[in-house]
């Protein structure tokens, strides 16, 4: 994985995992969101026209991974809003602070990817080496 | 995509009989009670390839646990527990675990049988399956046309089924035929977090997707006539059945409950080698806000089931020019599969109140049983199970064995065995939907992937999961349907 391909799908038997490295934890939070973003929608372009404003805090990186993947799975849930762009202004390993532009799902003009029931915690991580920030998640498809 | 390691199964395991393994409570010190396995040697293999029966191992932990750590033979790898395990708990000193019941909570199947026979459906197939997945909200970010406010979600969620009946999805005789009538006592909306009602509020009488479906089928076999008999089904008959849960309302439900259990098990100081086995004492605070809000949840699948099933009555009156009183579309049985009850099972020589969590496996109560509907009291409770969209289903009836060995529990479909991007893998280059065609089946899906995802070849052979439960006497066959017809998210 490079900087070039910002996340992969991984193997879990009845499920899929998101991986993603970055330089950054804040990208790292964006890559994963991007993972995420696919695997509801695919490819589809996603247009910038709504603006939510993001602000999380969690005990470590982990939870706040969770955190983060939690929020806009809710926000993808119930409100059908889809992520496009980020500015995560203030992240930290406990907390993070932003804005996020997207769109409301459409089904004329968005691909139907995998209903993704949750963010679980198997073998969730979240751990910087080497000066890069790595994560993993599986989601409940 | 990028393989995971799977560490294979190291641990002891006796084989009992040809239908039974058990992993010993000396494998482990922590373990309370052994593991028990109903699997085949074909079976085995897949099994003891990943985790899942140290799953088992780690579940036989929980506190309170009677009896054995069960596995049916579908089981896979799952989150904390396996998916087609079985544990119960002493209902004063045991612990509820929403691991143990899943994200999906009620997810579950119903079949509703039909006077029609395949002649008769084969000319129209195609239009019906196409007027079936026009009429019923399905895939990925789509949302039902039935919307509840906040006060009568109240009502159903303290109802079920009953509910929504009364507001025209169905009829009273419905209820007699849903396990449990379609409602559990007992639940509690302030137990609901706003975030589950919002992912709720627009999904009553939605599909889902992934590896829920609705499927015309046909019965192929017959094995059992005088019970089949007595459950209104026949050779050559044409059967619908639904397979869904209580979409975004449970996941939020078992999510918002993984975060309360993780924390009360700090609390009460209770210890599990596996996080996602997070539980909380029945008696708890925690524990008592778990089963209220689940019971929701369960009220709140039901419910979802019962307004497919009303949607689909509604597509083949249209379809047919008749009423579906007329098409004899009666409900044969609705069965939970992810979901925690109380009930009462003989313990160590006695009678016990004990709390049964059933992850990815079907309730299979004998012949006799008062939870047994009047109709089916003679024959036992109808065990339905669901295949993949490429192989067979099956009608099976519950027995005194079931209750006896796995607190009236059987296994509930055929278990994965090939990750989703090794099945698109797999089916890149060809078109499962054509596929499936060649043999005489429609598909219909909205997802690209989903279809390879779920095709055929990624489950494993139901007829292998239920010969083992058959065989081992958990339950026996009345009948395998064929598919006709799918529709899936």
């Amino acid at each position: 994985m490079n900087d070039r391909q910002p996340y992969e799908f991984f193997d879990h038997t009845a499920d899929i995992g998101i991986r993603a490295e970055a330089p950054t934890l804040g990208e790292l939070l964006v890559r994963m969101a991007q993972g995420l973003t696919e695997l509801l929608v695919e490819q589809s372009h996603i247009e910038a026209i709504e603006e939510r404003a993001v602000r999380l805090e969690a005990p470590d990186a982990t939870s706040l991974l969770l955190a983060w993947l939690k929020e806009l799975l809710y926000w993808f849930s119930a409100e059908g809003f889809l992520p496009s762009r980020y500015e995560l202004t203030d992240v930290g390993p406990t907390s993070l602070r932003g804005v996020v532009r997207g769109e409301r799902f459409d089904p004329q003009r968005h691909q139907q990817g995998r209903e993704v029931k949750a963010i679980t915690r198997h073998l969730l991580r979240v751990e910087e080496r080497g000066g890069r920030w790595h994560g993993e998640v599986i989601v409940d498809i | 995509m990028v393989q995971t390691a799977q560490r294979a199964w190291t641990g002891p395991l006796e084989k009992l009989d040809d239908y039974r393994w058990r992993i010993p409570q000396t494998y482990d010190r922590g373990m309370r009670v052994p593991g028990l396995i109903f699997t085949s040697e074909k079976l085995l293999q897949d099994v003891a390839a990943d985790q899942s029966l140290q799953q088992v191992a780690n579940v036989a932990h929980l506190p309170g646990i009677v009896k054995a750590s069960m596995a049916m033979p579908d089981i896979h790898w799952g989150y904390g527990f396996p998916i087609g395990g079985v544990a119960a708990v002493d209902a004063k000193d045991g612990v509820i675990s929403p691991g143990g019941v899943g994200y999906d909570i009620n997810c579950g199947v119903r079949l509703v049988r039909t006077e029609l026979t395949e002649d008769q459906v084969q000319p129209v197939l195609k239009a019906l399956i196409a007027q079936l997945f026009r009429d019923i909200p399905c895939g990925v970010g789509m949302s039902g046309d039935i919307r509840i406010s906040r006060k009568d979600a109240d009502r159903l969620m303290r109802q079920g089924s009953r509910w929504v009946i009364q507001q025209g999805y169905g009829a009273p005789e419905d209820l007699e035929h849903t396990e449990s009538g379609g409602c559990l006592e007992g639940a509690d909306p302030s137990r609901v977090s706003d975030r589950a009602f919002a992912r709720g509020d627009d999904q009553l009488g939605t599909l889902g997707s992934g590896n829920h479906f609705l499927e015309v089928q046909v019965i192929d076999t017959v094995f059992q006539e005088g019970i089949a008999n007595q459950l209104g089904l026949f050779q050559g008959q044409v059967t619908v059945m639904i397979h869904s849960g209580s979409r975004g309302f449970g996941y939020q439900i078992c999510d918002d409950y993984l975060d309360v259990t993780e924390a009360a098990m700090r609390k009460y100081g209770i210890r599990v080698p596996d996080r996602q086995l997070a539980c909380a004492p029945l008696s708890s605070e925690e524990g008592q806000a778990y089963l209220g809000a689940m019971r929701c949840a369960a009220n709140y699948a039901w419910s979802n089931r019962q307004c497919l099933m009303h949607l689909a009555r509604m597509v083949f009156e249209r379809v047919f020019q008749q009423t579906w009183q007329q098409l004899g579309m009666r409900l044969v049985y609705d069965v939970a599969h992810n979901i925690a009850k109380f009930e009462k099972h003989q313990v160590e020589g006695q009678e016990r109140l004990v709390c049964v969590h059933r992850k990815g496996a079907t309730r299979a109560f004998p012949p006799g049983h008062p939870e047994t509907p009047p109709a089916y009291r003679e024959v036992g409770q109808p065990v339905i199970i669901p295949g993949d969209m490429g192989r067979h289903s099956y009608v099976l009836v519950g027995t005194q064995t079931a209750m006896e060995e796995s607190f009236g529990s059987c296994c509930h479909g055929a278990g994965r065995v090939m990750s989703r991007a090794e099945a698109v893998r797999k089916a890149s280059g060809r078109s499962i939907e054509q596929e499936l065609a060649q043999q005489g089946i429609v598909v219909m899906g909205r997802g690209r992937k989903g279809v390879a995802e779920e095709q055929p070849a990624a489950y494993k052979d139901v007829n292998d999961v239920v010969e083992v439960v058959h065989g081992a006497g958990l339950a026996r066959r009345v009948a395998r349907m064929r598919p006709l017809g799918v529709i899936k998210g």
